[in-house]
């Protein structure tokens, strides 16, 4: 029964799309509750400043409005504040400083947008015409916006001198120091990693209800993770009782890693649901999402490759200051450092490395994962620097990278960055890469150009991530405040078709379709009776969500050792149905086999027999459902090369993305057509990171770009058709062999971008995003 | 204030207060949920739909001006069983991920290819810059927009 | 910090015809707004920077659409017209493409569907400060805030500035004065012509309002004489962004040209002046010189010469001339 056509390593067409074309999809927005409620948070328009008075007599004579709620009311029903879930210890072994962080905030608003009350009304109209009559009694305070001197400005929180959350440092630096003083040449770069801001195209929301009869509380939102989201809420935040609140996140669109947190406004709405006594739903406008949503990015670096005098790479030393914003969010601790430092060693065996982070308050909006989280910036600075070592040295780039490269003999690798990589094959990559751009044409396209007016320059970046996060001892050591295993459950019906539950989400990623390929391909059964499950504290076992490129490799090995036990015990029901010994059956294809025979039962029968148990074993129980929880052993470890030619127009500027190349190996493939999307997406995103966006905040704390008329996201004008290819070395330590794909594309095509436009433009550096008024400046030489 | 409008071939009268947009007529009072809101300035184009078979943006559109008008949204083009060639081309290039987009990102294209002849990669590219997509970075949407033309507009020797 | 995607409640007036309209233009005057397509207007409102107390909306007046011949040749563009109409009409292609060309890069198709040609030309400009609802001098106030030391100014005027350095944001309008069009204006108290270039007002003149329409007026319609037609037309709009940005720098361009030199010329610059900017000083210098690269090169400079940067827009300087050097070479 197992299909060619549908079964692992198929382009199977997506079983959700047939709701999502024909607007059928059931978005957050799209549920409505009887007598539900509508809010709208007043928001700080300062970046920092004291809340002296909220005076909301006014906004309660608003016609509709119902009920507002404070900071100081949240904080009388003892809710707690917004945790941070990884704990970082600094280099003296203390733990990070945090600042309280709570939900509604009370005396102190920390960055433009912070939420510090709620208005409750029966319309969107009436909540936003009560939060405009919101009447706040400001102390304008002086706002830290910079990055770089932060640590010399006015302290944020009490208690945190420096502004400095911690100071974190990973590798050997005596070690690190001495190679480089050693070396026969250092390359340095200041770089800059541009903030960026998520903007999934459904804007956040949340629908609150509490049922007073049984204090029940169900919150429909838009998360990557429902189960995490529940136990953040109940057990760190408070609202309600984990046993007592559902977290339902229906279909969503897109996350990017922005809906992974918890954010005060969902905690506002459900617990207001049980204040108001009627459901609330919240949607976020796009200038709000602007403010509200977790931001990307934002460091600051200074790194250093030594190389010997063949190039061979003996030391980097790297120095990042990391933003953090305002407050610590959910991971933004472990984005800058876990996600970051860990991945300095890129595909090359540099025998010494440090980093040294500084994670940095400013107010600002938080910032947190965004996709690639940690890993696009750490590309970015080793890529930038290989490339720019291979300019400064008259070394062919590819060249260069390829005698640094670890090769396929090397592997388990232990880089000195505390990873270990299982498996890799990273010149198979690069060479297909150059194939594919056809790098031996390029002189001759480059004086092509030249005779146009145009300025031709290809870029490299060899990337290497740590996705499928992650072990869960490892993690929890590093900080981490839960586990990274993820849930999968199988039940085969009576009727022989089966239901999926995983706790993995899927905001776009087709698991309703690579999960049912999965399993229809390890039981057999028909792609068509495998129905997927996800995305509801409800129905589904816990699970750790969507995020980290781990749904495959975490939750798809999940229901693959769910599988296995239905196997396991299909044989046993097997076998007494054939009156054979279990140790003579196999399975294969959807059938049972007993040895040496030509007896079979599908599964469909052993799966009727499990719950009409006419002839079947004493000591088994009935039924035919299983469930695994599946803790990776290691990180897995995707890698490629990624090239990008662009063609600069000498009079105006601008930047011409003319071909970008993405060689990717995924390990084993689930659906070729699926992963070919997640990456054209995700290197969409990295050439929006180097050529069109920037999340700026003013000398205020104002944060300029705060729509969509002033921040550039891609069109579909902006970019080129993608030359995407994959290369194969299966994960070696899951049973899928698979390693992720989420984010790889959002990971090595910045730097590639960024080094084809410094190529031609033959300078070592421009900022991000290299707008065409910016490289027209440098053409003009100033 | 009162308003009479065609959607998806069905008469509609309703009773709104006179700062609604049309796509909340749409999705509030005529549960049509499939038409999304995406931002709040114009720009993401998740709001298209057809007015007179001509795509807008239904989120700039005032209730007054919708008095008589005819409308197509999303729901009104194909169904499940019987879909519309755009909508079964972007399933078959994988053209969403997310779908959030994608009713405004179908509507667009229809009359992208009802207007234009001769499309190549280029000019859907430029007839798409109103609608903005996160997830697909463009390539599939572009693949899929040119063959539902080639059936939309038939072969030459049809 | 207020949200922004809800309409205030806002009367709406849906006249007819003309007399309904000016009537009601008369009595409301500046406290009225005239709305067209709306896809300008919806974001004033809903960012709050702007609170009329009615709309009068003119898209259901018949005669103010539609395109049609003038007996002269020329051609007479209904105000309600919408920019996909002007950017796809037979005559207008034929005979007039740089005004076609313009229109074809507002914004967005859908944008384009809906949005009207009066609306593009009437349409408020679209400094960041202003539209933010501050109180500057456009606004009322006492203070500009683009220029000033650390003010935005990218975007913001090379020329025609006075208190205010904010510049036209319309396509269609460089094309219209290239073209020498002609503005019809009707109120309750008669009508009059007023040539394009004098329709649009710079802050010296009016710093209040960016066209010449008194606060009872209606824009009825657009003619363009027969003089241009067939010229030789350049179009070109740099913006930050390959499409949907505001331009930068616009450059519309008309060229008549008899035994290889030019004849006369139109050269009309968009984003630089708070109106649209003819390049008077270019159009001189090159009657009676060929359509070239050389031309082109001898006379650019003098496209900014009179040109007063302020701390960020620099760069469109060299940008114009590059535009008018491309304009010559073809």
């Amino acid at each position: 029964m197992s299909n060619a056509d549908t079964g692992i390593g198929a382009s199977v067409k997506r079983r959700e799309d047939l709701r999502f074309i024909t607007g059928e999809g059931t978005y957050t927005d799209d549920l409505n509750q009887p007598g539900q409620t509508y809010a709208a948070f007043v928001r700080s328009p300062y970046a920092r400043a004291r809340i002296d008075a909220i005076d909301v007599s006014d906004a309660l004579n608003v016609d509709g409005v119902i009920m507002i709620l404070t900071g100081a009311d949240m904080a009388a029903d003892g809710l707690g504040d917004l945790p941070c879930g990884w704990m970082v210890k600094q280099k003296d072994g203390s733990d990070m400083v945090t600042a309280p962080h709570p939900p509604l905030a009370t005396e102190l608003v920390n960055y433009v947008g912070e939420p510090y009350a709620l208005v409750i009304a029966d319309s969107r109209h009436a909540a936003r015409q009560g939060a405009e009559a919101v009447m706040t009694d400001f102390h304008e305070l002086n706002p830290v916006v910079n990055l770089a001197s932060a640590a010399q400005s006015e302290q944020i929180h009490a208690g945190i001198p420096d502004n400095r959350a911690y100071d974190w440092e990973l590798g050997d630096k005596p070690a690190t120091e001495a190679a480089l003083a050693g070396a026969a040449h250092i390359t340095r770069l200041d770089l800059i990693n541009n903030r960026l801001i998520p903007n999934a195209m459904e804007p956040r929301a949340a629908l609150g209800v509490y049922e007073k009869g049984t204090g029940d509380y169900t919150l429909y939102t838009t998360s990557q993770n429902p189960h995490l989201e529940r136990l953040v809420l109940s057990a760190f935040v408070q609202v309600a009782p984990e046993h007592k609140l559902r977290v339902v996140a229906p279909d969503v669109g897109g996350g990017f890693g922005s809906k992974i947190f918890v954010y005060a406004e969902e905690t506002a709405v459900i617990w207001a649901a049980a204040k108001v006594g009627r459901p609330v739903k919240w949607v976020a406008d796009r200038s709000e999402s602007f403010l509200a949503d977790a931001h990307g990015r934002d460091h600051v670096t200074h790194v250093e490759l030594g190389l010997d005098q063949s190039g061979r790479f003996v030391g980097l030393k790297v120095q990042t200051t990391a933003n953090l914003g305002a407050y610590l969010s959910l991971f933004g601790s472990a984005v800058p450092t876990y996600l970051y430092g860990t991945l300095l060693a890129g595909q090359y065996r540099t025998p010494n490395i440090y980093v040294e982070v500084q994670g940095v308050y400013t107010n600002t909006s938080p910032v947190d994962a965004y996709r690639g989280a940690g890993r696009p910036e750490a590309t970015y600075v080793l890529e930038r620097v290989v490339e720019t070592a291979a300019r400064e040295l008259g070394r062919d780039p590819a060249d260069l990278r390829r005698m640094n490269m670890i090769q396929p003999g090397d592997f388990p690798y232990q880089t000195p960055v505390a990873l270990v990589y299982d498996i890799g094959d990273y010149e198979a990559s690069l060479d297909r890469a150059l194939e594919a751009i056809d790098y031996q044409g390029f002189p001759a396209r480059r004086i092509a150009s030249k005779d146009q007016g145009k300025r031709r320059g290809i870029g490299f970046a060899c990337y290497i991530e740590a996705c499928g996060l992650a072990p869960s001892q490892l993690a929890i050591q590093l900080g981490a405040g839960v586990g990274l295993y993820e849930s999968g459950e199988i039940r085969l019906n009576p009727t022989g078709n089966a239901t999926v539950f995983t706790g993995s989400h899927s905001h776009g990623q087709g698991h309703e379709t690579t999960f049912a390929q999965i399993v229809s391909d390890k039981l057999g059964i028909p792609f068509d009776d495998v129905e997927v499950v996800h995305g509801d504290t409800g129905r589904v076992e816990f699970g750790l969500g969507t995020y980290g490129s781990r749904s495959l490799a975490v939750g798809g090995s999940a229901l693959m050792m769910a599988g296995d036990k239905i196997i396991a015990k299909g044989r046993r029901i097997a076998a007494h149905l054939m009156q054979a010994s279990v140790d003579d059956v196999s399975f294969e294809d959807g059938k049972f086999l007993l040895a040496a025979s030509n007896q079979s039962v599908t599964i469909q029968e052993v799966a009727f027999a499990a719950y009409v148990p006419t002839s079947y074993p004493e000591d088994l129980e009935p039924g035919l459902s299983e469930k695994a929880f599946y803790d990776p052993k290691n990180f897995t470890y995707p890698a490629g090369t990624h090239i990008a030619e662009v063609e600069i127009d000498e009079a105006t500027g601008e930047v011409d993305l003319v071909a970008l190349v993405a060689v990717d190996d995924f390990g084993e493939i689930i659906n070729p057509m699926i992963v070919e999307g997640q990456v054209h997406g995700g290197l969409a995103q990295g050439v929006g990171q180097a050529l069109l966006e920037h999340g700026i905040y003013d000398e205020q704390g104002q944060l300029v770009t705060g729509s969509l008329m002033d921040y550039c996201m891609p069109r579909a004008d902006n970019l080129p058709d993608f030359i995407v290819d994959t290369t194969i070395t299966p994960c070696t330590h899951n049973p899928l062999g698979a390693k992720g794909c989420g984010e790889a594309g959002a990971i090595g095509s910045t730097a590639a971008v960024m080094n084809a436009v410094t190529d031609a433009l033959g300078v070592k550096d421009l900022s991000m995003p290299a707008t065409s008024e910016k490289v027209w400046r440098i053409l003009k030489g100033e | 204030m009162k308003v009479s409008l065609t959607v998806n071939g069905s008469k509609h009268k309703v009773d709104v207060p006179s700062n609604t947009l049309l796509v909340d007529i749409l999705r509030d009072h005529l549960g049509l949920t499939g038409t999304h809101v995406g931002c709040d300035t114009s720009q993401c184009g998740a709001c298209t739909v057809h007015l007179n078979g001509s795509s807008v943006k239904s989120c700039t559109i005032l209730a007054g001006q919708a008095e008589g008008v005819h409308v197509t949204t999303i729901e009104g083009i194909g169904s499940v069983t019987d879909l519309h060639p755009m909508q079964a081309a972007f399933r078959d290039r994988h053209a969403l991920q997310c779908g959030f987009c994608t009713p405004g990102m179908i509507m667009s294209a229809i009359d992208l290819v009802n207007t234009s002849k001769g499309l190549d990669n280029r000019a859907v590219r430029e007839g798409l810059e109103g609608n903005i997509c996160r997830c697909t970075g463009y390539h599939n949407i572009v693949a899929a927009v040119l063959q539902a033309a080639e059936v939309m507009q038939g072969s030459s020797d049809e | 910090m207020t949200s922004y995607d809800v309409m205030p409640a806002t009367e709406l007036y849906q006249p007819v015809n003309i007399e309904d309209a000016t009537a009601l233009a008369a009595r409301l005057g500046r406290k009225g707004w005239l709305l067209g397509g709306g896809q300008d207007t919806y974001g004033w409102l809903k960012d709050r920077a702007k609170r009329p107390d009615a709309f009068i909306d003119l898209t259901g007046i018949d005669v103010l659409k539609g395109i049609r011949s003038l007996p002269d040749g020329g051609v007479e563009i209904g105000s309600m017209t919408t920019i996909t109409e002007v950017a796809q009409n037979p005559l207008i292609n034929e005979k007039f493409t740089l005004l076609s060309a313009a229109a074809k890069t507002v914004a967005s198709p859908q944008i384009r569907n809906m949005g009207t040609l009066g609306g593009n030309l009437c349409q408020d400009t679209r400094c960041w400060y202003y539209r933010r609802g501050l109180n500057c001098y456009r606004a009322g106030g006492n203070i500009c805030y683009a220029d000033s030391p650390e003010g935005m100014n990218r975007e913001h005027a090379l020329f025609g500035a006075s208190r205010c350095v904010a510049v036209t944001p319309s396509d269609t309008a460089p094309a219209l004065v290239a073209l020498e069009a002609t503005m019809l204006i009707t109120s309750a108290s008669g009508s009059r012509q007023v040539a394009a270039e004098d329709f649009f007002v710079g802050p010296a003149t009016d710093i209040l309002n960016m066209t010449a329409l008194q606060a009872d007026e209606i824009l009825v319609s657009v003619r363009i004489p027969r003089k241009w037609a067939d010229a030789t037309f350049y179009h070109e709009k740099v913006a930050d962004r390959n499409v949907w940005d505001f331009a930068l720098v616009s450059l519309c361009a008309a060229f008549k040209e008899d035994a290889g030199q030019i004849t006369d010329a139109r050269l009309v610059a968009g984003g630089v002046d708070c109106v649209p900017h003819r390049l008077r000083e270019v159009e001189q210098a090159i009657i009676g010189q060929p359509r070239n690269e050389t031309t082109g090169e001898a006379v650019k400079v003098r496209a900014t010469s009179a040109a007063t940067t302020l701390n960020y827009n620099q760069f469109k300087v060299p940008l114009m001339q590059n535009l008018v050097l491309r304009a010559l070479r073809g």
